[in-house]
């Protein structure tokens, strides 16, 4: 793949590691969901939501209705 | 029979073994098929991992080796199921969905975009005193507007460029854009000159592009574009 | 697929930092929680502002919606942006009176992150 002229390497030590962050984001927010359950971290505290999905669902089927 | 399955990917079942890698904590990899479909897992008696480096970077390996040579649907970080007996049920009540995702994404990568903006200072008319309620609301509501409009018109020409797009838009005020395009293999390149295009005739964004991934974006929902 | 080091396939460092500090607004590396008393009060107050600037912005949405969808009057504009304003002043005081960063209060929302 022809993208040098296009790329900083690997990132400077500390720099922030955007290949990490677009890694994380991909295996935690996307892929096949086997079941309802989603974990949602906050501060580090994981709290799971089963049935998080039908939650979310209606809600934005409130706002459709305005 | 205790314990749980850790779930990595869904396969396209094809002669070729899997590849020679262990799973998590040196877990030997399994399959289990149904329906043209292969769960990809490994068996423990407790498992949970935080998403930490090593873990995403075990779990994105083993996805990419299966990607060497069949269909692979990615799973999400941290799945487990109970036993083979869930996944048979898994598998078999969910083999169609599975198989349309399966030959949507076969010989295909996803290419990852995030577009940068800097947004003009909100302008809000001048009947509006400054510093007022209205101000900061309408402000922010003619910024959105904006960075949506440009958004989309940036997806628009980058989802020409593929088979399947997805999008997130204004996930931060500067993070005008987040797509995911997925594209054929030896198509990457095609694709990137297509996006060097698009920053180009954008003067007011930059574009971050990573990949090849796996289609992560792209399984699970329906096939079309979201 | 190409080695770890090679995903990134076009963008600047200074563009790439620029992203990388986007992405972080919504996630961060999972941190050792600090035992530590002091920093456990720190800990308490990150993840209750975390919340409070989430149903902030959760609101601000709704409210922007509701003046595309003209169903707010202008007075409750006016009102609405002025409590939105002092809101967001109020979390800026506590987040400095903290010693907190927008960083420290992401909040992995996952699917949930649609909705902001």
């Amino acid at each position: 793949m022809s993208t040098a002229s296009h790329v900083s390497h690997r990132p400077a030590a500390g720099s922030r590691d955007v290949t990490l962050l677009e890694l994380l984001d991909r295996l935690v927010d996307n892929g096949v969901v086997l079941h309802g359950d989603i974990t949602l971290a906050v501060a580090d505290i994981d709290l799971i939501y089963v049935g998080l999905r039908a939650i979310i669902s209606s809600v934005s089927s409130l706002e459709e209705r305005r | 029979m205790t314990g749980v399955l850790y779930v990595y990917a869904l396969a396209e079942t094809s002669e070729a073994a899997l590849p020679a890698r262990r799973g998590h904590r040196g877990a030997p990899l399994r399959h289990l098929s149904r329906d043209g479909v292969t769960a990809v897992f490994s068996r423990h008696r407790r498992i949970e991992l935080p998403p930490e480096e090593r873990y995403l970077w075990r779990h994105e390996t083993i996805t990419e080796a299966l990607m060497a040579d069949r269909a692979v649907l990615p799973v999400r970080f941290g799945t487990t199921v109970a036993d083979e007996a869930a996944l048979v049920t898994m598998l078999t009540t969910r083999a169609e969905e599975f198989r349309e995702l399966l030959a949507l994404v076969r010989g295909r990568v996803e290419i990852g975009v995030r577009a940068l903006w800097t947004p003009d200072e909100p302008q809000t008319a001048d009947a509006e005193p400054a510093g007022s309620g209205r101000a900061y609301l309408l402000g922010a509501v003619s910024v959105r507007h904006a960075g949506a409009h440009l958004a989309e018109t940036l997806h628009a020409a980058l989802a020409e460029q593929a088979v399947g797009a997805r999008r997130r838009v204004l996930v931060t005020p500067r993070l005008l854009l987040s797509g995911a395009y997925l594209v054929e293999r030896d198509g990457v390149d095609r694709f990137l000159a297509a996006a060097d295009e698009v920053g180009r005739a954008h003067g007011d964004v930059e574009l971050v592009c990573t990949g090849p991934w796996p289609p992560h974006s792209f399984a699970a929902g329906t096939p079309e574009e979201r | 697929m190409s080695d770890r080091d090679e995903r990134l396939l076009r963008g600047t460092a200074e563009v790439l930092d620029g992203v990388g500090r986007e992405l972080e607004r919504v996630r961060t590396q999972p941190r050792r929680l600090d035992a530590d008393a002091e920093q456990v009060g720190r800990g308490l107050a990150q993840l209750v502002l975390t919340i409070v600037d989430l149903l902030r912005q959760l609101m601000e949405r709704q409210a922007l919606r509701r003046i595309e969808g003209g169903t707010l009057t202008d007075e409750e504009i006016e009102r609405l942006g002025l409590a939105f304003k002092a809101l967001a002043e109020r979390m800026e005081e506590l987040k400095q009176a903290f010693e907190l960063e927008d960083e420290d209060l992401n909040l992995h929302l996952g699917p949930l992150g649609d909705l902001m």
